[in-house]
């Protein structure tokens, strides 16, 4: 039943959310979400079943709760949580969520994997400064999320129209 | 509702061309509407669902994070689509996410619809509205559900504007269909009205020339072509009946041209043979009556007895072969359809009773029963032919008397209901097979030839008998069997004419309760005399020979019923009549009736009296003679010499010389008519011809002429219209009976002599007795025979003379009166005369009273004629039975000149008994 529990996790309003659940899984959700409506260059895996590494840095609820995602399936490839320590382990990624408290090493932690490449998501902080893709954020009382437009235009990574729909566009250069 | 066949040709195709038309367009119509509305439907349909896919695409990511007002952006942009009434995206919990409703829709959406659940929109079908609902999916997994609606406005906008068009639509389609089917009728209807047309021109005005035009090759055309075919044929025919009208108009004068030439040649020829038969007859007649006449009045002569039996034989050839002649003459007018039945009044009991009283001499000569059986109560006259009727029972009656050798020939008349009378002929002679029945009525046949040799005969009577009662309406038929007898009927429907006067004295009456016996051998008469008794309610008892009737007196002498009167047959085996009679007179002590003889041959007078027979009646016993023989009988005066007055030449006398003219051309004839004429007692001038006739006329005053019809310078038809002329001219005084003598026996010659002016006819030749009885009628009363002797000498004696001294009273009767009382004559002859006188008062004095009660008269009349008859006033008793026969005929005018003449008459007769009475009373002086 984690599918279940999953989409039954998506649907419930943000509101309902902020009581019974933990912020942080909403936001996982988010980060899931975004994921699929997010398209990877071809040659991004070698084989089909080549694992997607969803990385993390950190230790806050956010990545805790990645935990389930495990499982999951995304742009058609099985799900692999990653904690890289070694810098060669970051080449592995395809996504990145940064802790929000680390928000001193995006400079080191970006420039390790390649940009282009990699859907990098932070948790309401000065993300884009450090060519960010995607910050959540809270506004109206909703959970939404910002999209580095410049960022976005210089990855090889596209994002689905109706995400930019429902996007936050920020062009970071101004 | 109005029958499409009686409407007209025309309308009919233009109906039939209208209607599909209207049926089709409104059929396309139909379908177009159908189609379009299906079309549409699912165009909106698929459109719905086009939508509701595009929608539900683009709002996976709203869905995905429950982003509301992005999916309402979303759903807003179907305000383009105005049919898209409401449109809404549920999450996948079926709970709202967005909602877009056009705001028209929700003016006048149900509350229902509008608030109605995802499930329940999933399960159900709303009305009027078209509704998809589109699931979301993402990844394969349903995220949520698009909903959208369509209120068909947009299917019902196009429909309506069709209907409004439709009508449009349809009424140009019927207004090309009835312009169509108007056009295109013609092409059939025209030609079939040109052929109803034509077909009335035709009958109408009989013009077959006619014909209808146009070529076609359809069922029309044939109908034509068939049409003109039929015409083209009875123009033929037509043609052909004029040709054959006209030829058979022709043929049919030419026809009627033969036809006329051939009736015409037939009728030459019919004529020539009815001249040629009247000719013949005349021919042969004219001769006939010379022969007949010179030998009749021969057999007055003194003859010796051989001489008078070749005369006799010769009188008897003439006549037969008059008769033949006769017969042969009726048979030709039969088969030419000449002969006529007439219809007059006659006395049928005379008729026949005269027949028997002819056929009487020669059955007695056979020793044959002539009996004859008339039913008493037979009225007197009837109408019809009596010359025809006598023919007919002369031939039958001679015929049976021919072929009989012993018993009996009856003549029997029956009355059947109707008027119709049944007439029996029967005999007990030789008879008829039954094969040659029918074979004796073929002309000129008998039953076999060789009963021609025995029996002679023409053989023509029975044929002319069945034809004459042929044409008298009856049916001649024959019953026979060989050796037994034969039997000839014939009924016929005579009118019996109905007078007041009895056939039965009125003295009868007084005889009612005589005790009578009859005494005949012959079962037949007694039966007879018995009817003829009864008729007039006198009860008689029978006997069959002498004995009985003996046996029965003595019978009726123990007994004192005395019989008064005996009727007795002459003829019978053992005793005969005057035997009885004598026997009787013998027992004087008995009861001696009076006695009435019957015989067929003459009883010498002496034996007669003798025997005291009051009356002798000759058979057969004629129902007239028998009454008057009773009455005689009973009044006791015996008048045997009657009879005798009956016999002999002499007894055709007249009392006076009345003056006759014979106008006759033929020396023979006229010697023989001057002969007979003259022993009558009569006055005869001779004339040649009609010239001398008329001549003779204007010298002397005529009683009668016998003119001859055939005479040479004038004939008897001129002579008469110019005597009749001369008397209506004045030129001569009294008006002259004439009559006809014809030797044309043809019926034609009866009708000329009436209308020149003739009072009668009689036909040569003509025997003593015809030509007496022939002129009789047309000249006064006979004179009895008593006077016969002074006939001819007092021809020049006065007539008045006559009727004043000799005529009043016969001496002689009343000297018979007196004979009957030898011992007081005078007293007895005192007494009648008396008597008389009495009656004659009373009389005299009813008839001036009674002057206009014709019954009256003719009562008074008959008793005073009977009175004066007995008393020998004969003159009286004639004046007399003038005045009844007049008041039988209703002659008014005639009555008060006879009645004076009767007075006259009756002054004269009491004169003469006064004179008598005085002569009488001087002798006893």
């Amino acid at each position: 039943m984690p599918l279940s529990l999953l989409l039954m996790v998506l649907c419930i309003p943000y509101s309902a959310f902020a009581t019974t659940h933990s912020i942080s899984s909403l936001k996982v959700a988010y980060l899931y979400n975004i994921a699929k409506f997010t398209q990877w260059p071809e040659d991004t895996w070698l084989a089909a079943d080549s694992p997607f590494y969803f990385c993390s840095y950190g230790s806050d609820d956010i990545v805790e709760e990645l935990q389930t995602l495990q499982d999951k399936t995304i742009a058609g490839h099985p799900v692999r949580l990653l904690q890289p320590n070694q810098e060669v382990d970051f080449q592995l990624c395809n996504a990145f969520y940064i802790d929000t408290d680390k928000r001193t090493r995006y400079r080191y932690l970006l420039s390790l994997i390649n940009q282009q490449r990699v859907l990098t998501i932070s948790d309401d902080g000065p993300f884009f400064d450090y060519g960010g893709l995607i910050n959540l954020i809270e506004k109206d009382q909703r959970l939404r999320f910002e999209v580095n437009t410049q960022q976005l235009a210089d990855s090889q990574l596209k994002f689905s129209s109706k995400l930019l729909q429902l996007a936050i566009l920020i062009d970071s250069e101004r | 509702m109005i029958k499409l066949s009686n409407l007209s040709l025309r309308s009919q195709l233009t109906s039939i061309g209208l209607f599909s038309g209207i049926l089709v367009a409104f059929s396309i119509i139909t379908l177009i509407a159908v189609l379009q509305f299906q079309h549409s439907y699912t165009d909106a349909k698929n459109q719905l669902q086009a939508l509701s896919k595009l929608i539900a695409a683009q709002s996976t990511a709203s869905l995905v994070f429950h982003d509301a007002n992005t999916a309402v952006e979303n759903l807003n942009s179907l305000s383009a689509k105005p049919e898209i009434v409401l449109a809404r995206i549920y999450d996948n919990e079926n709970s709202l996410l967005a909602e877009y409703l056009k705001p028209s829709f929700a003016t006048y959406a149900s509350k229902a619809v509008l608030t109605m659940s995802l499930e329940r929109l999933q399960q159900e079908d709303i009305d009027n509205a078209l509704y998809h609902i589109e699931a979301v999916r993402l990844e394969g997994k349903t995220i949520g559900y698009v909903l959208l609606m369509d209120d068909n406005s947009l299917l019902r906008q196009r429909l309506e504007q069709q209907l409004i068009f439709a009508p449009f639509i349809l009424m140009l389609g019927a207004l090309l269909a009835f312009l169509l089917a108007s056009r295109m009728q013609r092409i059939i209807s025209q030609p079939i009205l040109e052929i109803t047309k034509v077909m009335e021109d035709v009958s109408e005005k009989k013009n077959y020339h006619l014909r209808i035009p146009g070529q076609r090759h359809d069922e029309i055309g044939s109908l034509i072509n068939g049409f003109n075919m039929m015409l083209e044929k009875v123009e033929i025919r037509d043609r052909d009946l004029e040709n054959h009208q006209n030829t058979l108009e022709e043929k049919i004068a030419h026809r009627t041209q033969e036809l006329v030439l051939a009736k015409e040649n037939a009728e030459a020829a019919s004529k020539a043979k009815s001249e040629f038969l009247a000719t013949m007859s005349h021919e042969i007649r004219t001769p006939m009556n010379g022969v007949l006449g010179m030998t009749e009045l021969l057999l007055a002569t003194n003859l010796n007895p051989r001489q008078q039996r070749f005369t006799e034989t010769a009188y008897l050839s003439g006549k037969n072969l008059l008769e033949i002649i006769n017969d042969i003459l009726d048979f030709s007018k039969i088969e030419a359809g000449k002969m006529e039945i007439e219809s007059i009044e006659f006395n049928l009991r005379e008729l026949i009773e005269e027949l028997g009283v002819l056929y009487a001499e020669s059955a007695y000569a056979k020793k044959i029963e002539l009996v004859l059986s008339i039913p008493p109560s037979l009225p007197a006259l009837f109408q019809g032919d009596p010359g025809r009727l006598r023919q007919i029972l002369n031939n039958l009656l001679s015929n049976a008397l021919k072929f009989t050798q012993q018993g009996q020939v009856l003549l029997r008349l029956t009355m059947g209901p109707e008027n119709q009378l049944q007439f029996e002929i029967e005999d007990t002679g030789i008879g008829i097979r039954e094969d040659k029945i029918e074979h004796i009525f073929n002309s000129f046949s008998q039953a076999d030839s060789s009963t021609t040799r025995k029996y002679g005969g023409t053989g023509l009577g029975l044929p002319i008998a069945r034809q004459l009662v042929g044409m008298m309406g009856g049916e001649l038929i024959v019953k026979s069997k060989m050796k037994e007898g034969s039997c000839f009927s014939f009924m016929l429907k005579l009118d019996a004419i109905q007078n007041g006067d009895s056939t039965i004295p009125v003295e009868l009456s007084s005889l009612r309760n005589k005790r009578i016996l009859v005494v005949d051998d012959n079962y037949t008469n007694q039966l007879l005399l018995r009817e003829q008794l009864a008729a007039i309610n006198i009860r008689c008892d029978l006997a069959a020979n002498g004995d009985q009737a003996l046996q029965v007196m003595q019978f009726s002498e123990n007994r004192k019923q005395y019989y008064e009167l005996l009727i007795l047959d002459m003829n019978m085996p053992e005793m005969d009549g005057l035997a009885l009679a004598q026997a009787i007179r013998k027992n004087t002590h008995w009861h001696q009736p009076e006695m009435v003889m019957l015989s067929s041959v003459e009883v010498s007078a002496k034996s007669l009296q003798e025997n005291r027979i009051a009356c002798f009646l000759n058979k057969p016993v004629l129902q007239k003679e028998l009454y008057q023989c009773l009455i005689q009988a009973f009044q006791q005066e015996i008048k045997t010499s009657e009879n005798e007055l009956q016999e002999g030449v002499t007894e055709l006398h007249f009392n006076y010389p009345y003056r006759i003219l014979v106008a006759e051309d033929n020396k023979v004839n006229q010697e023989v008519a001057l002969i007979m004429l003259e022993s009558f007692g009569l006055q005869v001038d001779i004339a040649e011809h009609g010239v001398a006739a008329v001549e003779a006329v204007k010298q002397h005053t005529y009683d009668l002429i016998l003119m001859d019809m055939q005479m040479p310078e004038m004939d008897g038809l001129e002579a008469t219209r110019f005597i009749r002329e001369m008397e209506i001219n004045k030129q001569i005084s009294s008006p002259v009976t004439i009559i006809a003598l014809t030797a044309n026996a043809m019926d034609g010659d009866r009708e000329l002599c009436l209308q020149a002016g003739m009072d009668g006819y009689l036909s040569k030749p003509f025997s003593r007795d015809g030509l007496y009885e022939g002129i009789l009628p047309w000249l006064k009363v006979p004179r009895k025979s008593v006077l016969k002797n002074n006939g001819i000498e007092e021809n020049d004696i006065n007539l008045e003379e006559i009727n004043t001294e000799e005529e009043v009273v016969d001496p002689s009767v009343l000297d018979k009166i007196a004979a009957l009382s030898p011992d007081q004559p005078e007293a007895l002859i005192a007494k009648v005369i008396h008597l008389f006188l009495d009656t004659l008062e009373d009389s005299l004095a009813q008839l001036t009273e009674a002057s206009q009660q014709t019954d009256n008269i003719r009562k008074v009349a008959h008793t005073l004629k009977s009175s004066s008859a007995n008393v020998g006033a004969y003159h009286l008793a004639d004046l007399c039975k003038q005045l009844e026969q007049a008041a039988i005929a209703k002659v008014i005018l005639l009555l008060p000149e006879l009645i004076q003449s009767i007075e006259l008459e009756s002054g004269k007769v009491k004169r003469y008994f006064d004179q008598q009475a005085k002569v009488k009373a001087r002798g006893l002086n």
